[in-house]
């Protein structure tokens, strides 16, 4: 497994459209229903963040029949696969800067110098 | 670019919706059940005389697409059992566990003529499917961030 590289991403770093991508990331393929219910957008809301992360190629949209009923399922394609673990791992640095210690809080251990 | 305070709060965010989706994805203990069965089944297969064997290895192909069809109605997703992730490892460690019971399974019938045995073996095999079955779920709740 490859590291990801850090890369800040504006098309995945809204709130809902990282959580969709973070429920996609460790699925095959989901519901529109369900990633409304995970995001807690609307309808709308969720139609306009999948068109935005298709646009970037990040997802897939497939419509297919379930209890006779037309669903549409969304998958992660392998760009946003990409970009997702690399958006995350920016974020873990950052998040981690914030958890160092400040420079003035670092103390010297006497074996040190 | 956000600051470190906003990144932690959007991994926090999304470790919450990871949350969601393990619990969301949960199976109820007859999902496990039937998983166990259909592994079982396939393994005790070299026990039955030829013609019986396809039809029990059909029956099982279609189980499988029932169980996959079943999954997506419950939960609105499907999780292959092949993602990368901790889960990877029960995974493999079924298969080969599967595939030597299988082999065992018709060395027994075919060389040995027990078929007796083979059907142990499918016995033993679907235990083995349903301890999987419940350990995959098990890691993966526990990689998503939940008590497994």
């Amino acid at each position: 497994m490859t590291t990801p590289k850090f890369a800040f991403d504006p098309v995945i770093h809204a709130p809902a459209r990282l959580q969709i991508m973070a429920v996609l990331a460790h699925v095959y393929d989901a519901e529109f229903a369900m990633l409304r219910q995970t995001a807690d957008v609307s309808d709308s809301v969720l139609s306009k963040h999948l068109s935005a992360l298709s646009e970037a190629g990040y997802v897939k949209l497939r419509k297919a029949a379930l209890d006779g009923r037309q669903r549409t399922w969304v998958s992660l394609t392998r760009a946003g696969r990409a970009a997702f673990a690399g958006h995350v791992a920016m974020l873990q640095a950052l998040a981690g800067m914030a958890e160092a210690p400040e420079p003035s809080e670092l103390t010297l251990s006497p074996d040190s110098a | 670019m956000p600051t470190s305070t906003e990144a932690a709060e959007a991994l926090a965010a999304m470790q919450a919706s990871q949350a969601r989706l393990a619990a969301a994805a949960n199976c109820p203990p007859e999902r496990h059940l039937i998983f166990g069965t259909l592994i079982g089944a396939l393994a005790a297969t070299p026990a039955l005389p030829t013609p019986y064997v396809f039809v029990v290895e059909a029956l099982v192909f279609i189980g499988i697409f029932l169980v996959v069809r079943w999954d997506r109605r419950r939960t609105g997703l499907f999780i292959n059992g092949y993602r990368a992730g901790k889960t990877l490892a029960v995974t493999f460690t079924t298969l080969a566990v599967f595939f030597a019971l299988y082999a065992a399974s018709v060395w027994l019938s075919f060389d040995r003529h027990l078929p007796l045995a083979s059907l142990a073996c499918g016995l033993v095999a679907a235990a083995v499917g349903y301890i999987s079955s419940v350990q995959w779920q098990r890691m993966f709740r526990r990689e998503m961030g939940l008590d497994a």
